[in-house]
């Protein structure tokens, strides 16, 4: 989720009467309650975050942060009480333990390893990095679903780049 | 005690013999250092799309099975470093007058002229390399290179008194040696001998990288397998 969208988010909540609020795209989740939730007798929120997500960390207030220094960062108008949670599903991430050339598929020819919604066991190969034209086939360590897929096919990777996120059970 | 070649197998015709490698680490657990060589390759790889043009019991086509376990995945230019020492060291025994080249980053060269390749696939679980299959392309016997007009052969640049079979036994002698080396722990010396044997070095040169043809001159390669070169004046290190 980009920045932008997640103001814009926030501004049509705003300017609506709801009072919670809860979405799911992939691995991101998003929940936001607003005023008039706690309006009805709900406890005072606490922001919490089970991962680091800095794009929304500098733009949600924190409970007793003033609301104009939310709406000056977030460039939305105010919104008091507002508590965002990012729920951390049982998702890992298969990181490329070289710096190389990602390919999805052994040949340009040939189909994908793997594609989201793909099963993949331990030991599944899920992608070709190359660096000097040493081909180094990934083999996953975890089994789950692949729900992401990060990167370009074709396109130079880093070190410890998160290629894929994976749905453990 | 040797490891590469402990365990042979010949093939009078294959697809690829990587490919045979691959699929016997998939259905068995190879001895480390098999090596699988064939007489003639119908689908053998050459550099990106190319193939190699081979003729039936002409070259040396083999490849080999290897788990490197003192090697971690960031320094796995090492395969490719002994490799080609490996080959150099043989070549030069076979035409010792000749300007033997590593033409950066796996092409074997004789003066300006192209005599085989190395093609390394790894299988990498996090850091480690599980097992590595490398295969070896060299042009012994062929004398017609169609297409390929850079391609030059062994018996092109010599009168080769000795057979196939021979020639690769002692190729894969010296793999072995320099591959013991290398688990021993000579990283140094092997990159230094590469280094000195790579086309181009201390020359201003052309050369094909992931930027592009780069112009500079060569200087060396760094531990991670990439080109160090001086251009106008900056060092710098490109990958392929």
């Amino acid at each position: 989720m980009k920045q932008n969208e997640l103001q814009e988010i926030i501004k049509l909540i705003d300017a609506s009467n709801v009072a919670e609020f809860k979405m799911k795209q992939g691995d991101f989740e998003l929940q936001i309650r607003t005023k008039d939730y706690y309006k009805a007798g709900k406890s005072i929120p606490v922001f919490q975050s089970s991962q680091p997500v800095p794009a929304i960390n500098e733009i949600i207030p924190s409970p007793s942060s003033p609301p104009s220094v939310a709406a000056a960062t977030a460039g939305a108008t105010a919104i008091e009480a507002t508590e965002i949670q990012t729920v951390k599903s049982n998702l890992t991430e298969i990181k490329s333990p070289i710096v190389g050339t990602f390919y999805r598929s052994p040949s340009p020819d040939k189909p994908a390893f793997v594609k989201v919604g793909d099963t993949i066991e331990a030991g599944s190969i899920v992608c070709i990095v190359e660096a000097m034209k040493l081909f180094n086939e990934i083999e996953s360590e975890i089994s789950g679903k692949i729900v992401e897929i990060l990167v370009e096919d074709a396109t130079p990777v880093e070190y410890d780049q998160v290629l894929f996120r994976v749905e453990t059970k | 005690m040797q490891i590469i070649g402990s365990h042979r197998i010949y093939l009078e015709s294959i697809n690829s013999t990587s490919t045979f490698a691959q699929e016997l680490l998939s259905k068995s657990n190879p001895n480390e250092g098999t090596v699988i060589s064939a007489g003639y390759q119908t689908s053998g790889k050459g550099q990106g799309s190319n193939k190699w043009q081979s003729e039936a019991d002409k070259n040396i086509l083999l490849s080999f099975i290897l788990y490197p376990k003192f090697l971690k995945a960031s320094k796995q230019f090492y395969l490719s470093i002994f490799v080609a020492n490996a080959i150099v060291n043989w070549l030069d025994k076979i035409i010792p007058e000749q300007p033997v080249r590593i033409k950066w980053p796996n092409d074997i060269y004789v003066g300006h002229q192209k005599l085989g390749g190395i093609l390394i696939q790894n299988t990498l679980k996090a850091d480690a390399i599980e097992h590595a299959v490398i295969g070896i392309g060299l042009n012994v016997m062929q004398q017609q290179f169609g297409e390929l007009s850079n391609a030059v052969s062994l018996s092109m640049l010599t009168p080769l008194d000795q057979t196939l079979a021979k020639l690769t036994d002692d190729l894969i002698l010296q793999l072995d040696h320099y591959y013991r080396m290398l688990a021993n722990g000579n990283f140094a010396w092997q990159k230094s001998a590469f280094e000195q044997r790579m086309l181009h070095l201390g020359e201003k040169a052309s050369v094909s990288t992931s930027e592009g043809m780069v112009e500079g001159i060569v200087l060396g390669i760094g531990e991670d397998g990439k080109i160090v070169m001086n251009v106008d004046g900056v060092v710098r290190k490109l990958g392929h």
